[in-house]
């Protein structure tokens, strides 16, 4: 196999990597903080072994490419930190997959839910200890900016694709007016921390301002950012629609037929949001291969 | 069905989901623990393992013993060209690999206090050879911001085998082909390297990168090269000449970074950023 084949590989193979974390933590999270009573809903279950199964096997396959079709030899691919927190990621999904039927035995609260979270948190300390974070000056800033960047992601994110599933079936209309506004804080909160975070650690990363701009890392990163923006706005519209949906479907007077036309719009909006978001996890695989090595 | 039957039948169905429950947990148990043990023991023997081969492989020392470069010999400017880790000569151990134990190049630099840098080169090739060719270091695959450097290797010190070579002037500022007195297959210069150094604008005072690369030009062409940086203002290493995804080619911590991987000899360009020491 060609080089570029398995820069190829790799790359899809980070994508799928962080598509499962989005997929297993952002559901955990959406269960413990936005809709703890959501354990009963069959798609979040299939959601969360999803991004199991999918994290596993990005867990395994990036050094096994390197390994078996790269010919590279295992000190060259992975630090003993890195190794470790590989390992320890894989107990921590073994735990999310065996122990799934335990945590969602009831709704997700105490002590579900510290477990729950402890298990997402587990996930991100070991992206975050494989990631450029490590090693070279600002290491501790950059460490809790990657952490913080990286939990914001699966709430914001994870939690978007768990309620488009939850949604845009329509069968749960009437969980909206409850599910939206709670998300929408998390939402909030997480893209400010994506926000601050994202400047923060570019910024340490490239090594200042005018590194960033002159970069193929900052031109990539300005892409990114551009479509987090497109996210962003129609995030906004999707989540003003759904509210006018809500609203019209508690105060549809009885006896007159239901307009359905809401939630397929809707459905059309948040899946154009999940693509984007599959872009962004794209863009930012694309960025840690050109990030500046500290 | 006997009366009963149904509760009785309903009661194996629990003990079932019950004793399946136990199994899942006890696996999940075994899994989660071996996995952990694993995670702990890859951390605290992950240097020693055999799997520091990379060394062995890539001609590259291993992260645990990088070698420090020796001082150089006291001169009268020894205050300004000192290396900024000076390290002792009971210290100092080659890495096995490229260079010492395998044919290849290794090359050990340390960045001097005037901006320059102390580079050891070792020359290890496969068959003897009666002639060596020497030529100052092509930056152009180290980028726009060293097309007008003009690289100039001074002080060079060459030892053929066990002899050693006069180099005229002492410099390597044209491409020069020397003869030996009997062929060689190991060679070694030390040499300072000057005029490869860019200070970086705008950036942090005293920030700058240098471009490094090979004197030695002749010999095998498939010859692979390692290289090690040591210093304590070391700062990253990058890889020009190689593709996108690799470039960041730097592995270890300061103050000892080496190049993780092995480069061919038409790509064995470095380019060091690093902080150039306070006059003192």
């Amino acid at each position: 196999m060609t080089q570029d084949l398995i820069d190829l590989a790799l790359g899809a193979n980070r994508v799928l990597t962080y598509a499962g974390y989005v997929l297993l933590a952002g559901t955990l999270t959406f269960w413990c903080i936005v809709w703890p009573d959501g354990r009963k809903n069959r798609r979040l279950v299939i959601l969360a072994l999803g991004g199991t199964a999918a994290m596993i096997i990005g867990t395994l396959a990036g050094p096994a490419i390197q390994l078996i079709v790269g010919g590279r030899l295992l000190g060259d691919i992975v630090t003993p930190l890195g190794g470790a927190a590989q390992l320890v990621r894989l107990a921590a999904l073994v735990a999310a997959m065996l122990f799934l039927p335990d945590i969602i035995s009831g709704a997700v609260v105490g002590l579900r839910r510290v477990v729950a979270l402890s298990l997402v948190l587990l996930i991100a300390a070991s992206m975050v200890a494989q990631s450029d974070a490590i090693g070279g000056p600002w290491e501790v800033a950059k460490i809790a900016t990657t952490g913080l960047h990286v939990l914001a992601t699966c709430a914001w994110l994870g939690g978007l694709v768990a309620l488009a599933a939850v949604l845009i079936p329509g069968e749960k209309v009437q969980e909206l007016d409850r599910l939206i506004p709670r998300f929408s804080r998390v939402a909030q909160l997480s893209v400010a921390t994506l926000v601050v975070t994202g400047i923060v650690h570019a910024l340490v990363v490239a090594g200042g301002a005018y590194q960033l701009a002159t970069s193929r890392y900052g031109l990539v990163l300005l892409i990114k950012i551009s479509i987090f923006g497109l996210m962003l706005l129609m995030g906004n519209e999707g989540r003003k629609y759904a509210a006018r949906a809500a609203f019209r479907q508690s105060h549809q007077p009885p006896g007159v037929p239901v307009k359905a036309a809401g939630i397929p719009t809707l459905a059309v909006v948040m899946g154009a949001e999940l693509c984007i978001a599959f872009v962004i996890l794209s863009t930012t695989s694309l960025l840690v291969m050109v990030a500046p090595h500290p | 069905m006997a009366p009963g039957g149904g509760a009785a039948l309903g009661n194996l169905t629990v003990v079932g989901r019950s004793r399946a429950a136990g199994l899942r947990r006890a696996l999940g148990l075994v899994l989660i623990g071996g996995l952990c043990a694993a995670a702990v023991t890859f951390y605290r023997e992950g240097p020693q393992l055999p799997r520091s081969a990379p060394a062995a492989a890539s001609g590259a020392p291993t992260p645990t013993s990088p070698p420090q470069i020796p001082s150089a010999s006291p001169s009268s400017t020894a205050s300004s060209k000192s290396p900024v880790v000076p390290a002792s000569p009971e210290e100092f151990k080659l890495p096995k690999g490229l260079g010492t134990t395998q044919p290849g190049i290794l090359i050990l630099a340390a960045p001097l206090r005037d901006g320059s840098f102390d580079v050891a080169e070792i020359v290890s090739l496969p068959a003897a050879i009666s002639a060596i060719t020497l030529a100052p270091p092509q930056l152009k695959l180290a980028g726009e911001r060293f097309a007008k450097s003009k690289p100039l290797a001074s002080q060079v010190q060459v030892s053929a085998g066990d002899q050693p070579v006069r180099v005229p002037d002492g410099q390597i500022s044209r491409r020069m082909t020397i003869a030996l007195v009997e062929p060689v297959k190991h060679i070694e210069l030390r040499y300072n390297m000057s005029g490869a150094t860019v200070r970086s604008m705008p950036s942090p005072a005293g920030r700058a990168v240098t471009a490094i690369s090979p004197v030695m030009a002749g010999g095998p062409s498939n010859l692979k090269v390692a290289m090690m940086i040591s210093g304590s203002t070391v700062l990253n290493i990058a890889c020009p000449a190689l593709r996108l995804r690799d470039r960041a080619c730097s592995t270890g911590r300061p103050p000892q970074l080496r190049v993780k991987p092995r480069l061919t000899r038409a790509k064995a360009v470095i380019v060091v950023q690093y902080d150039v020491p306070r006059p003192q």
